[in-house]
């Protein structure tokens, strides 16, 4: 089944980047971020008040996150691939 | 998680209690609709005899209630630019301002000289003068900055603009309720837009704009409840810009918003936010990678601060305080995106923090205490 239940655009920046939120269909884990951040940097933050996480991955994305949310944040790079999204679908389909 | 909101120069929250009962109350009571049933009591006369007394206006029929400080700033600039001309405004002004008159180049050929702000987000009198003549049909001002927090001299400006024969247009959206203005003694030929879910502590979708005369164009016509017989849409204020069903329990929640602002007083509840403006920028300053933006001393009462951190995209600290740290702040642009050229902030903006009446020295210390966790690693 589909983690994702859907995709929104929240904005198009100024450097034509665009910032959408993610809907999943159950609450963030650790698992799933750790399946997130293949390929990418991660810098996770578990002392913070709810656990932060933030993935960059050059020129593609920059996903910002919190363990038990159900939704996370992907801005999308003015040159990534067209197919970026979809693959972070797979990712935590995995 | 127990979540802190510091995002009043958008809109003030958690609204006066007076403030919800009374829209409340509305909604719950027969309606009573000016001008078409009466059962003795006018919410609108009510509405703007309190917001003539606040913002110095003599007369409360200059008091016209719209949805918007938006829809004010658009009835004015659409009345006096319609047959072109040159308007001239500041790099300080929001899209409610820039995107009119953006819209009057197009329709109507009009021209905008933009006057630069500071570096602390400031305009003067005197840069007023030097750019007004007697091609300029309209002088636009914004009083405080939502980006910034800071003031504009509109005496000097409205002296400058008075001196030329120059309509002056005062976007106070952010200072109506949150400064003193005494309307009545400003020279020349004055408007002022106000919103009325910010400063004044009333409902979102409240607003409205003081006129000087009857003589700027009806751009808005439609029923009024009054001569119905009549082809063409009353003449006389406030009538003369207010047209269709008024939003009457946002106009009821917005008479308690003003009457709290009154009570309160608008100089004390100035004082509280200096205060609390003052230990926010006092706790945040060691903090090498926070640049706050300059703000002249006495403007800390509107309540604003906005920063940046180096290497921290706006719009990802505002993101992460909110989901870990449960405060909720404003990133990016504000709608003023020119003013980011002048404060040096452009393109990505700053992350903007605003204070109201109801935050708390532990609030602050809240989000002092989240950034000094986030930025000091």
């Amino acid at each position: 089944m589909n983690p994702v239940v859907e995709s929104e655009v929240l904005e198009h920046c100024t450097d034509s980047s665009i910032v959408k939120e993610i809907r999943l269909r159950t609450p963030m884990t650790q698992q799933m971020m750790e399946a997130l951040s293949d390929g990418a940097k991660l810098s996770y933050y578990p002392d913070f008040p709810r656990p932060y996480f933030r993935i960059e991955k050059p020129r593609a994305y920059v996903i910002q996150g919190v363990i038990g949310n159900t939704t996370f944040r992907v801005t999308l790079m003015p040159h990534a691939r067209e197919n970026e999204e979809t693959e972070l679908v797979r990712l935590l389909d995995a | 998680m127990d979540r802190v909101y510091l995002n009043n120069a958008a809109t003030s929250f958690p609204k006066p209690r007076s403030v919800i009962d009374a829209t409340s109350q509305s909604l719950s009571d027969f309606p009573c609709e000016p001008g078409r049933q009466s059962n003795g009591v006018d919410p609108l006369i009510d509405c703007r005899r309190e917001l003539a007394g606040l913002l110095g206006v003599g007369d409360e029929a200059q008091v016209i209630l719209l949805g918007s400080a938006t829809i004010g700033l658009n009835l004015v600039i659409n009345g006096l630019l319609r047959d072109g001309g040159r308007a001239v405004c500041s790099t300080l002004a929001h899209n409610s301002v820039l995107r009119p008159l953006a819209h009057a180049k197009r329709d109507f050929g009009v021209t905008t000289t933009l006057i630069e702000a500071d570096r602390e987000g400031r305009v003067s009198g005197e840069q007023f003068d030097a750019h007004l003549d007697g091609s300029t049909r309209l002088a636009v001002i914004t009083h405080i900055s939502n980006i910034t927090g800071s003031i504009q001299p509109i005496d000097d400006i409205a002296a400058a603009a008075a001196a030329k024969g120059v309509p002056l247009l005062i976007d106070a959206a952010q200072s109506a309720g949150v400064v003193p203005v005494s309307w009545h003694q400003l020279p020349g030929r004055v408007f002022l837009a106000f919103a009325g879910h910010k400063g004044l502590m009333g409902p979102s979708g409240t607003g409205g704009l003081v006129v000087p005369d009857n003589r700027l164009a009806q751009t808005v016509v439609g029923g009024t409840g009054v001569h119905s017989e009549s082809v063409l849409h009353p003449e006389f204020l406030p009538l003369r810009h207010e047209a269709g069903t008024p939003n009457l329990p946002g106009i009821a929640g917005l008479t308690a918003g003003v009457r709290f602002v009154a009570r309160k007083g608008v100089v004390e509840l100035g004082r509280s936010r200096h205060t609390l403006v003052s230990r926010i920028r006092r706790q945040l300053e060691p903090l090498v990678k926070l640049r706050l933006s300059p703000l002249p001393e006495e403007d800390g009462r509107t309540g604003i601060v906005s920063m940046t951190v180096d290497h921290q995209p706006p719009r990802e600290l505002a993101y992460l305080l909110e989901q870990s740290f449960g405060i909720v702040t404003r990133a990016g642009l504000h709608c003023a995106p020119l003013a980011h050229r002048s404060l040096g902030t452009a393109p990505a903006g700053t992350v903007r923090v605003s204070v109201g009446p109801f935050t708390t020295e532990a609030d602050v210390d809240r989000l002092c205490n989240a950034l000094h966790r986030i930025v000091g690693r």
